[in-house]
């Protein structure tokens, strides 16, 4: 077989060619060195201004952060997790005296920044120190802390935190502490305040009391129930001319023989004496809603408002508690004393009269005239207790009570005549019973003797006294029925 | 014919009237597989067969390595068709664009390279 020889001209082709290839070849080459340095060369110049615009980032954040701690008005500062101080900003170096200072350990803290426990002399304790909690991971407050320096204490609130790393473990401790001076005195103000305030209230208090027994202590000598019907809720309050008009009860009470009985005591026996009948007696007025206006000696007038069965109830209890009163009385060797009640009700006038440094409170009216005079026919008809026309018309249920017709008097000055009764509720049993009985016998007595038939009322009268002795109105009456036949006899 | 690309990042456009390719903003796309529909972009320019193909890198701010790299094949394809010019537009006031844009001199030797 004939191998086939490549001619010439194929051979130089096949140069040509390769030597083209080759200058391609060359040219790739050239370009792929540029493109590597040039990508080497961009890479190179892009990393570093990154880096630097890097650095720059940070260093103005720095400065940002810088400037806000400065700004800060409380003091910041911050231990590494080795204790040493890291930073301290401006208002904390103001506040402890002094900047970053180099320790050789966590406990020399409170001693070298002159720390004290409030109040005292004693150094703060490192372990118990906000930061240095912050250090072994705790929040911490303390508000007990003193800064010694040389001029003055000042007193520190301080809270703790700590900065904890990726990995959980404590980086940093940061304290922020202030000044609580203007804190700590105005805390003491205000103790001085409260405790001010206290003593306040209780001189307020004592005043308070002092005065309503002040209060208590006038209604003794002035009765509220006076100063009331005035209109006046205190004494103070009251004038000169101030005065009321009033349907009232008034009721007169007077021992009989007083002045007898007195001269046998001594002044100062005399002077027990009334205060032991006068403090019986009084629980008699108050009790019925009455008020006891004076005393006159051994004699007390009484009031009451609207309702005249309370004076005439008044009027019973004090004889039952005389009763009892005049029992003791004989038991201890005393004599037993008598009194005499007499009641009336009607319009009076209660106000003050006197002149401008002395005042007194006063009623008048013509009802309280007939009252004692009254009081006084209990004396002539030997009756304790004896009431007025007007009184029998206010009471509510007269059958209520034990009541008998005893005379008619005539006002002064007037044409009118008042009846006058006899209550015998406190009577003694058996002369209640035995009035009661004689009722109809001694009503009809006294009508005879109205009419002047004075024969058939003496004989009305006599039939009285046999069942009832004692009845002194009967024996009276019977008595004045024979004066005056015999009076008219003589005509 | 996708004569623009538009990201939150980059923009780039081509304008007919000047053929200016226009760059705006940061490429920093990670590869030539990212870098495939610029370059896509580029080669369609090239198939206009403009005169001269002007790049404006003005607003440019931020290329990477794989960026840079793109750009310099596109001129080297340029240059092998010897039919069109080239011209590359940087700015005064971007750092690299001094250093790195030369390296485009170096690679096709009539490029007109500007600074503004």
């Amino acid at each position: 077989m004939l191998e086939e020889q490549p001619s010439r001209e194929q051979l130089l082709l096949e140069i040509e060619r390769l030597r083209q290839q080759v200058e391609d070849l060359k040219e790739e080459k050239a370009d792929l060195e540029i493109l590597l340095e040039t990508t080497a060369e961009h890479s190179d110049t892009v990393e570093t201004e990154l880096r630097s615009r890097a650095f720059e980032a940070v260093r103005e954040g720095e400065i940002k952060l810088a400037q806000f701690l400065e700004a800060i008005p409380v003091g910041v500062v911050v231990l590494d997790s080795q204790g040493k101080p890291y930073y301290v900003n401006h208002a904390g170096q103001q506040l402890l005296g002094q900047g970053v200072l180099p320790l050789n350990s966590v406990e020399d803290l409170s001693e070298s920044y002159q720390i004290y426990i409030a109040g005292t002399e004693t150094i703060y304790p490192f372990e118990n120190l906000p930061l240095v909690r912050a250090l072994r991971g705790e929040n911490a407050t303390a508000d007990d802390l003193e800064i010694h320096r040389t001029d003055k204490k000042v007193p520190l609130e301080i809270w703790g935190r700590p900065i904890f790393d990726d990995g959980g473990k404590v980086a940093f401790a940061i304290a922020v502490f202030q000044d609580v001076t203007e804190r700590k005195e105005a805390e003491a103000d205000r103790h001085l305040f409260i405790k001010k305030l206290f003593d306040l209230n209780q001189n307020l208090e004592k005043s308070l009391d002092a005065e309503s027994d002040l209060t208590d202590a006038y209604g003794r000598f002035v009765p509220h129930q006076f100063l009331n019907l005035l209109g006046y809720e205190s004494i103070i309050d009251v004038h000169l001319g101030d005065q009321v008009q009033q349907e009232m009860s008034v009721l007169f009470a007077d021992i009989r023989d007083f002045t007898t009985l007195s001269e046998t005591m001594t002044p100062q026996e005399n002077f027990k004496f009334i205060n032991a009948y006068l403090s019986r007696m009084e629980p008699a007025i108050t009790s019925n809603n009455g008020f006891i206006d004076k005393y006159i000696g051994d004699a007390i007038m009484a009031l009451f408002s609207d309702f005249a069965d309370d004076a005439v109830k008044a009027g019973i209890a004090m004889l039952n508690i005389l009763k009892t009163y005049n029992e003791y009385r004989q038991g201890v060797g005393y004599v037993p004393i008598q009194i005499g009640i007499g009641i009336n009700s009607g319009s009076l006038m209660l106000g003050t009269v006197g002149g401008k440094n002395r005042m007194d409170s006063t009623v008048i009216s013509d009802a309280v005239n007939l009252a004692s005079r009254i009081e006084g026919l209990t004396k002539d008809y030997g009756v304790p207790l004896l009431i007025s026309q007007q009184t029998l018309e206010r009471l509510r249920n007269p059958t209520d009570y034990a009541i008998r017709i005893v005379d008619k008097v005539q006002v002064k000055g007037k044409s009118q005549y008042v009846v006058v009764y006899e209550v015998f509720d406190a009577d003694p049993p058996e002369s209640l019973s035995a009035k009661l009985a004689n009722l109809s016998v001694y009503n009809e007595a006294m009508l005879l003797c109205e009419r002047k038939e004075f024969r058939e009322a003496g004989k009305l009268f006599e039939e009285c006294l046999r069942t009832n002795p004692s009845d002194h109105v009967a024996r009276i009456y019977l008595k004045r029925c024979r004066d005056w036949r015999s009076l008219l006899k003589g005509i | 014919m996708a004569m623009e690309i538009n990201t939150e990042d980059y923009q780039i456009c081509y304008d007919p009237a000047t053929a200016t390719v226009s760059f705006i903003g940061s490429l920093r796309l990670s590869g030539p597989a990212e870098y495939a529909p610029i370059g896509q972009l580029l080669a369609q320019v090239a198939d206009l067969e403009p005169t001269k193909i002007t790049l404006n890198l003005q607003q440019l701010e931020f290329l990477n390595s794989s960026g840079i790299n793109m750009l310099s094949k596109f001129i080297i394809e340029i240059r092998k068709t010897a039919r069109v010019q080239m011209a590359v537009q940087g700015s005064q006031s971007i750092a690299w664009h001094g250093k790195s844009l030369r390296n485009f001199q170096r690679l096709m030797p009539g490029l007109q390279l500007d600074f503004l």
